[in-house]
């Protein structure tokens, strides 16, 4: 049970992303991203990348997911759409469920379960260190050299958030 | 706009085609990808409007879905070969969901629905730029990639567009849009050559982007975005007049102009690899386009359309608009025939 359990979360991830895509109103929206979000954040644990998870729950769940609920509720209507509420989204959301059940048969009924467990490589425990032979985890060098030896990384990804940021202010003021 | 916010963008647009141009690393390619995209949305909304924010709108999508595609195929070429550097992708998934990724990016038949949409309604500098700055990062990850682009694929895509390019231009009155299909037929005519020979992709690129920035300086100079008002420059400028057809003739590449120069290579490189069927039918549905372009060329140039007489008696005064770099595009693109040997230097 233990063994499936990066693979039940991400069922769930992609049911709560079909309940977001389906269309029904932002705060619908919003909860299914919120579920979504923890759920993903839970396959990240589950691959040692405990940091990294807990990293995304503060930043994308605790951040940016409460600026937008906020800028939602501002902006709601007074009979917001929910996902029952209309044939259309409800109709959506339930083909989207379906054909998630389907793969999930695939990809349980197939000898090999490539897709979810067989990625290769050492997995978390990698050996860097050139002398002796240490073992660290490798998603901690990777934070080690993202702001070391990535440093130019970090400036491109920083100025285009910052231009994300420019552009829809740009677009949505009205002049 | 805001100078300052369009310095901003301006630079963001260099900067993000630079990124994918020089970068090594697959995720580096797509982030200069996604800068792209986001870059030329202020651009586009120069002058807000539903038009405008719907021609947006359709861009943002199209694009972004295909940069998920790039991305879902970027992983899957991670997983099989355990590396991030841009070089051919050996796995045979990956390879096709990229080159479908990048033939969204760049309007290529079946995905080109959104190229005359989107041209139609945004001005003629944003629609210049759309149509010439940004293709640049598609075609440069598509050269990288070329030996393992698979065949079927690609000469598909580009025999449909270069088809489509043509025939569907043939009902079009409005300007940006004849661009548009210009655009489509012209992209599928590089990728044609892509697998077989990609220097070729890349002269027909630049000779392309020439010949495309002649014609949008020369609309832009003359505020035009309709055949009939295109039909009145014989009375304002007359000069202009006889250039928009020798631009126009370049473009559907007529001889002695220099937009025979692409074509004549590629049918050369395709009949060197023994096949005769594919460049016969790219010089036949080529007609198409030429027949377009003759059409303006015909109402523009070699007759007087029917207008009312006070339009037959206008004051000529000297045009205010700043041409840029106008003279250099028009001889760039009708006369840099006679030095095809020298080709080379345009890479």
């Amino acid at each position: 049970m233990m063994m499936y359990v990066a693979f039940i979360m991400s069922i769930i991830f992609m049911v709560s992303l079909v309940g977001v895509s389906s269309k029904p109103s932002p705060i619908y929206g919003g909860l299914g991203l919120i579920v979504g979000g923890a759920m993903g954040c839970g396959i990240v644990f589950s691959f040692g990348g405990s940091f990294l998870g807990l990293m995304m729950f503060l930043v994308y769940l605790g951040g940016m997911l409460v600026v937008f609920g906020y800028t939602t509720a501002m902006a709601t209507e007074q009979y917001p759409e929910a996902w029952i509420s209309n044939k259309v989204v409800l109709g959506g959301f339930l083909l989207g469920l379906v054909v998630e059940i389907l793969a999930v048969f695939c990809v349980l009924e197939s000898e090999n379960m490539g897709i979810v467990f067989d990625f290769g490589g050492l997995g978390d425990w990698d050996c860097c260190g050139v002398g002796s032979f240490e073992v660290f985890s490798e998603e901690i060098m990777g934070i080690a050299g993202l702001y070391s030896y990535g440093t130019w990384l970090v400036v491109v990804t920083g100025w285009s958030l910052f231009v994300g940021v420019v552009v829809v202010m740009e677009i949505t003021r009205s002049n | 706009m805001n100078p300052f916010i369009y310095i901003i963008v301006l630079m963001t647009l260099i900067l993000s085609t630079t990124i994918v141009t020089t970068s090594s690393h697959w995720l580096f390619a797509w982030i200069g990808l996604e800068m792209n995209t986001m870059a030329i949305i202020p651009i586009m909304m120069k002058n807000p409007s539903p038009r405008a924010t719907e021609a947006s709108t359709k861009y943002f999508l199209t694009q972004t879905t295909a940069s998920a595609l790039l991305m879902l195929a970027i992983i899957i070429n991670l997983m099989y070969s355990g590396q991030w550097t841009i070089m051919k992708v050996l796995n045979p998934t990956a390879s096709t969901l990229m080159t479908t990724a990048l033939a969204i990016k760049l309007g290529l038949s079946p995905f080109h629905f959104w190229v005359p949409e989107v041209t139609q309604g945004i001005p003629l500098s944003a629609g210049l730029i759309l149509l010439t700055w940004q293709k640049l990062a598609p075609i440069s990850i598509l050269y990288q990639i070329s030996p393992s682009v698979n065949l079927h694929l690609m000469l598909t895509m580009s025999m449909l567009s270069i088809l489509i390019g043509g025939w569907a231009g043939l009902n079009q009155t409005q300007l940006r849009k004849i661009m548009a299909y210009s655009s489509i037929t012209h992209m599928g005519w590089m990728t044609t050559i892509l697998p077989y020979n990609p220097t070729l992709t890349l002269l027909n690129l630049m000779i392309y982007i020439m010949m495309t920035f002649a014609m949008f300086m020369l609309l832009i100079l003359n505020s035009t975005t309709t055949t009939l008002s295109l039909t009145q420059t014989w009375n304002m400028m007359p000069t202009i007049t006889i250039l928009i057809m020798l631009m126009l003739l370049s473009m559907g590449g007529l001889p002695p102009l220099t937009g025979f120069m692409p074509k004549w290579m590629i049918i050369q490189e395709l009949t060197k690899n023994d096949i005769l069927t594919l460049p016969t039918l790219m010089t036949l549905t080529a007609l198409l386009n030429l027949y377009f372009y003759m059409r303006l060329a015909y109402s523009t140039t070699l007759t007087l359309f029917p207008s009312i007489n006070n339009m037959k008696m206008k004051w000529q005064f000297y045009p205010t608009k700043r041409m840029t770099l106008l003279p250099t595009a028009i001889v760039l693109s009708t006369m840099l025939l006679p030095i095809t040997p020298m080709l080379s230097i345009l890479m």
